[in-house]
């Protein structure tokens, strides 16, 4: 063969570049089905106004009785996020615990009751098809409901958090609970142990250490998420970030944007130094916290078990008539597209700029080296190395911490209301989001070959491209395969503030009390959000190989393991 | 381009409170090749990394063709790193490129950026590539990726992405600890042939002197960061080296291989 290329190796290049072009051109078609229109983004009024928001950005209002204000508006968000957790894993470990399979012996001699059999085997798909339902429907659909049932305050964003979190924290504690050791779970039927002692002397002590990691990590985004869902009259910063949009109070705007990226920058800080300490400490500043919420956050816990009589009522005028439903199937079939389209435009966009910018905020590639105790860069270029890392990790910082329904808010006011600024909000946030997801990769990959290049005087180019890229690639493909399916969800949410796909239907059939296109609605993104990750979880295994839950979560754990090291 | 050569005037380097290298003080001229020995921990890897210019000293004066490598500027560092190679212990490459792209990947110092870019994305450069790997005998697997081949041929892989950037200086640290006796011996064989075929300088870093000994100049051996051997490879005396080797685990692998067919005990 004497080195020529044979053709199967020819034609892994050529498919390579296939996916390449198949990629570059989906976006194109997507940007043409989401009917976004690019333009918008240069008209004249639309600059005018998104001038006069950056003005008034630069002036925030500093006045003492308002900084009061969002100093309590902060610490509302943060206590929601606590509370909501709290909530969500008590929600979670309970669904978990009926919704996990406990496997019987391989061949047991002597099978239970066919009744019982069939009651378990029920109630364990009951309890998947409810954490099913609470992670389907977006936190902001939730926030409204529970606004309606509470009326407004912090209390509809604790549930709302509460409810989605607590689906999709049951649904990953009963798959890695499934997935612990099976000698053990054995062993113990043997002995004839029944299911509930099985899941205590079992299960629980295999997962604990990774179900508390998980609580924490969730802890942190959800006091992210207790900033946003005031926009829906929910409490918290998110509720003044509403109100100064609607009365275009630009300075006051500026001030609980800068309150938001202040909380969210501080909390990663406390996140990372916690993760130092013992796991306690998080979980004991948790719990004040959450006994805080509970006494200083006013939601009226009445009404929950009371109810509110009217919503019933709306129930009851849905009409289950035929064509009236598959008019709204057909009206909401393009809506589906266009959401699906939006996500998938976002994340590609999004992943190529962090694409760029991750390897620029990785340090043992810009300022420092894979080598030890080496040669370092001295004089402007020491500076001009330093000045590019921390530039770039503070636009990934800042285009992270701001939540995606901010971003929303504002380019509706730029590029108005439509797809377009969906797509942009997204997209901007998730440069911070993935940038960071890509240069946790890096970190985690072999450091030899790189080390091999630095020290034959490779620059960081080649470096990057020719020791850290090849390494790191699959899990960068799964990690924006991953945050594509998140933004699917996101694209529901950010329709709620006028920027296109299903949120935005959704948004009119709830102000309108048409409660046949809500529920019909909800029944169509909930197959659209199941569909989704079904098929993200395989394209993932495909990348990756092996399971693709526990893959996904592997960085979370890696980055959680220090805290959790002996919780004995 | 000429091969470098190097003086060490007193140098050491310590790694917290551990000494590697104390006072080390010798000459290498240009195109020398120079057999390192000395049992583990001895300091040879410091050694090596201090040349190549991958690890700072702590204490002495280390000059490159005359010039002081401390107050060098970063871009004249990367230089002289560019024209060293380093072939390691265990292989180094990325096993998820093909061999073509791990031998291209030796050469990117010397590259402008977008023939770098140029080369990340489409093997260029192939008929000099299969030179290289012709002449270490895995032209074939050439497109295959470099996680499919076994040890020896990775190890060779190594040495082709060493060689193919045509480096002034070679320092292999003990390139051979991970394979097989007949691969080893190959592989040393041919790390020689080519030293010696390009003229370049050469510091070969080992532990089985008896396959290097014949093909080169010197033998410098350190023991506890100390240079306590060094002597033209003609003369050298198999009492000295008993004595380098003493009490050392090293010492019972010296005792089988022997050198030069002298044996130590």
């Amino acid at each position: 063969m004497n080195g020529i290329e044979r053709p199967e190796e020819r034609g892994k290049e050529i498919r390579r570049f296939a996916l390449w072009t198949v990629l570059a051109v989906s976006v194109c078609v997507c940007i043409e089905f989401s009917g976004a229109h690019v333009g918008a983004l240069f008209d004249r009024a639309g600059m005018k106004n998104a001038g006069d928001m950056l003005g008034g950005l630069l002036h925030p209002n500093v006045s003492a009785e308002f900084l009061q204000r969002i100093a309590w508006l902060s610490v509302e968000s943060l206590l929601i996020g606590i509370l909501g957790t709290f909530f969500a894993v008590f929600i979670g470990v309970a669904l978990a615990s009926v919704a996990m399979r406990v496997p019987d012996l391989p061949d047991p001699p002597v099978r239970q009751r066919l009744l019982y059999r069939i009651l378990g085997n029920g109630a364990r798909w009951f309890a998947r098809f409810i954490l099913g339902i609470f992670r389907a429907v977006p936190e902001i659909v939730w926030a409204y409901f529970f606004v309606r049932l509470l009326g407004l305050g912090p209390g509809a964003a604790v549930m709302a958090i509460a409810l989605t979190v607590g689906g999709s924290i049951g649904k990953l504690y009963a798959e890695l609970g499934e997935s612990v050791d099976q000698k053990t779970i054995h062993a113990l039927r043997a002995t004839g142990a029944g299911r509930w002692s099985i899941y205590i002397h079992g299960i629980l002590p295999q997962v604990q250490r990774q179900w508390i990691a998980y609580a924490l990590f969730r802890l942190e985004c959800n006091i992210r998420s207790g900033t946003i869902l005031g926009v829906v009259g929910a409490g918290g910063l998110g509720s003044e970030i509403a109100l100064s949009i609607r009365y275009f109070e630009f300075d006051k705007l500026a001030t609980a944007l800068l309150a938001i990226v202040a909380l969210v920058v501080a909390l990663e800080a406390v996140g990372a130094w916690l993760r130092k300490k013992p796991w306690t400490w998080t979980f004991t500043g948790a719990a004040v916290g959450g006994g805080m919420a509970l006494w200083l956050l006013d939601i009226p816990w009445g009404d929950l078990l009371r109810g509110n009589m009217h919503m019933m009522g709306d129930l009851a005028s849905v009409h289950w008539d035929g064509e009236a439903i598959s008019g709204i199937f057909k009206s909401a079939f393009p809506l589906v597209t266009q959401t699906i389209a939006m996500a998938w435009v976002a994340t590609l966009s999004s992943a190529v700029i962090a694409f760029w910018l991750a390897p620029l905020a990785t340090s043992t590639l810009i300022t420092g080296s894979y080598l030890t105790n080496s040669y370092a860069r001295r004089g402007g270029g020491f500076f001009a190395a330093h000045a590019l890392l921390h530039t770039t990790k503070a636009i990934l910082q800042v285009t992270r911490a701001i939540p995606e329904i901010m971003l929303a808010l504002l380019f509706v006011m730029w590029v108005g209301p439509g797809p377009l600024a969906g797509i942009l909000a997204i997209a901007v946030h998730n440069i911070g989001v993935m940038g960071r997801l890509y240069t946790d990769v890096y970190e985690e990959i072999e450091t030899g070959p790189p080390r091999a290049l630095q020290s034959a005087g490779t620059s960081s180019l080649g470096v990057w491209l020719f020791g850290v890229l090849p390494q790191a690639y699959p899990r960068m493909a799964a990690f924006t395969l991953y945050r594509f399916e998140v933004n699917v969800r996101t694209t529901v949410m950010v329709g709620f503030v006028g920027a296109g796909g299903i949120g935005d239907a959704l948004n009119t059939a709830i102000s309108l009390f048409h409660m046949t296109d809500l529920l019909v609605l909800l029944l169509i993104m909930i197959a659209m959000v199941t569909v989704i990750d079904a098929f993200g979880d395989h394209v993932r295994k495909h990348i990756l190989g092996g399971s693709p839950t526990s893959r996904r979560w592997t960085a979370v754990f890696k980055r959680f393991r220090r805290s959790t090291t002996a919780p004995n | 381009m000429k091969a470098p050569s190097f003086q060490l005037k007193n140098v050491g380097r310590t790694f917290g409170a551990r000494v590697a290298l104390r006072q080390v003080s010798i000459e290498i001229p240009a195109g020398q090749i120079v057999a390192l020995v000395g049992p583990s921990g001895a300091g040879k890897s410091t050694l090596i990394r201090l040349l190549a210019g991958v690890l700072k000293p702590t204490t002495g004066h280390l000059l490159a063709d005359g010039k002081e490598m401390t107050s060098w500027s970063w871009r004249e560092m990367q230089k002289h790193r560019g024209s060293c190679r380093i072939i390691e212990q265990s292989h180094l490459l990325v096993s998820q490129l093909s061999v073509h792209q791990n031998t291209i990947s030796g050469h990117l110092a010397l590259w402008p950026w977008y023939k770098v870019m140029a080369a990340a994305l489409w093997p260029i450069e192939k008929e000099r590539v299969r030179a290289v790997l012709d002449s270490l005998g895995i032209a074939e697997h050439q497109f295959r990726s470099a996680g499919e081949l076994s040890g020896g041929q990775m190890q060779r892989v190594a040495i082709a992405r060493a060689l193919f950037s045509d480096p002034r200086a070679i320092f292999a640290d003990e390139p051979t600890a991970s394979l097989d006796p007949n691969t080893a011996k190959a592989v040393t064989e041919i790390i020689l042939a080519q030293a010696k075929a390009r003229g370049v300088t050469l510091m070969f870093c080992t532990n089985l002197l008896s396959a290097v000994l014949p093909q080169c100049d010197r033998v410098i051996g350190l023991r506890d960061g100390e240079l306590v051997l060094d002597s033209p490879a003609s003369l050298l005396s198999p009492l000295a080296l008993k004595r380098l080797y003493e009490n050392s685990d090293e010492r019972q692998l010296m005792a089988t291989h022997g050198t030069n067919g002298t044996d130590l005990e």
